[in-house]
């Protein structure tokens, strides 16, 4: 873990030498008194241009990563589906304003689960649905059971695991069993669903893939779970 | 077990590139969850002059739960028990996971400049507290050991008041 975060420091050092240099010039404008608007403005259009700095309109001020599926509360604020679902599973208020969350934006959200396009994508993974039909795991979440998948692979060779290991959705613990092909919430371990793995982005029409992590991908079959 | 998110490896980043001034907050060699943090008396508190150790741990669902945060260092606060556990809401029921290990430093710093008597962790120093606040104004220049002497004292005395006023 430790060696592969190394290796990506050196990749991609320079450029976030330079992110840095970028936030302590703006944290030091915030210093001075008399315009400091105007820097941080400057600073803003300088930050947007680069690629690899997610523009702060796009960010998810909780993952601080670029909105997955962006949800936008009544309040204005913004973040992705899952990570303000995490929120409404424990506050129920937005992370930001501390306003109300109507159970209806979590419950029914309006259709975003539309897969996003990744290059070199091979495999899908689908957890089963409440009444039928599979979800598809949100991407870093899919990304995180292919790296788990694919390690389990190479060391069964020689060792027995069980197949299981944790991640976490929403900031919920939840097991993950490559033996049984089923997940469960930590804490709820009777209400296990199936998962599955396949090969290639899965063609509409065999089984019903609904849309993403309880995103309906089309708002007329949006009715029944998530 | 699960890896370190992207969005602890962006904090910790930030925290050792961008610090905050007057806190200090380095990743255990261990656990890169664990935090050793020092933070600076803030100036005109009581407290100036003084260095504080504190940890920090940010547990599997951070930051959807929100970090444990406890003195190391004693210190005499009413919101701050012996044992160094902290009473501040957004440690507990006021959390939000928009909040950030620095966010939250910040508010600890500001806790010490300005205490909250009215809910105390400590109820004996929340007393002092209250009666003596200007005292605790005043001493700007005095050294934080000297302000313990006083409120202790004080606190002594006043219980030997309440003694002596049951036996008679």
């Amino acid at each position: 873990m430790a060696d592969s975060e190394n290796s990506k420091k050196g990749q991609y050092g320079d450029s976030k030498s330079l992110e840095e240099k970028e936030k302590k010039r703006k944290s030091e404008s915030l210093d001075k008194e008399g315009d400091r608007v105007v820097q941080v403005e400057k600073d803003l259009s300088k930050l947007k241009i680069k690629e690899d700095i997610v523009p702060f309109d796009m960010k998810c001020p909780i993952c601080q990563d670029k909105s997955r599926h962006p949800l936008t509360l009544p309040c204005g604020h913004t973040f992705c589906y899952l990570c303000i679902k995490g929120v409404y599973a424990r506050q129920k208020v937005c992370a930001l304003c501390r306003q109300a969350i109507p159970q209806h934006c979590i419950v029914s959200p309006p259709g975003t689960g539309e897969r996003e396009e990744e290059e070199g994508r091979k495999t899908c993974w689908y957890y089963e649905a409440k009444s039928g039909g599979w979800w598809e795991y949100e991407e870093r979440v899919r990304q995180e059971l292919e790296i788990h998948y694919q390690s389990l692979q190479i060391n069964n060779e020689d060792n027995q695991d069980d197949g299981q290991f944790v991640i976490y959705v929403s900031g919920f613990p939840y097991v993950v069993d490559f033996a049984k092909m089923i997940q469960y919430r930590q804490d709820k371990p009777n209400r296990s669903r199936r998962i599955k793995r396949e090969k290639g982005v899965a063609e509409e029409g065999e089984e019903l893939v609904r849309g993403v992590a309880g995103i309906p991908i089309a708002p007329s079959i949006r009715q029944d779970d998530n | 077990m699960a890896g370190l998110p992207k969005r602890i490896l962006k904090e910790t980043q930030r925290l050792l590139t961008d610090p905050v001034q007057g806190i200090n907050a380095t990743p255990d060699e261990q656990n890169a969850r664990y935090f050793h943090v020092v933070v600076a008396g803030p100036k005109d508190s009581p407290f100036e002059g003084g260095t504080f150790k504190l940890e920090l741990f940010l547990p599997e669902e951070y930051p959807m739960a929100p970090p444990k945060v406890r003195f190391m260092t004693k210190i005499y606060h009413p919101n701050i028990d012996k044992l160094g556990r902290i009473c501040l809401d957004i440690l507990k029921d006021k959390w939000s996971p928009a909040l950030q290990i620095r966010t939250v430093l910040l508010s600890i710093q500001a806790l010490l400049s300005a205490p909250n008597p009215d809910d105390p962790l400590a109820n004996d120093v929340a007393d002092a507290w209250k009666t003596n606040e200007h005292l605790a104004i005043q001493t700007g220049e005095e050294s934080f050991l000297y302000m313990y002497f006083i409120f202790t004292s004080l606190l002594y005395f006043t219980r030997f008041c309440l003694l002596f006023n049951n036996f008679s």
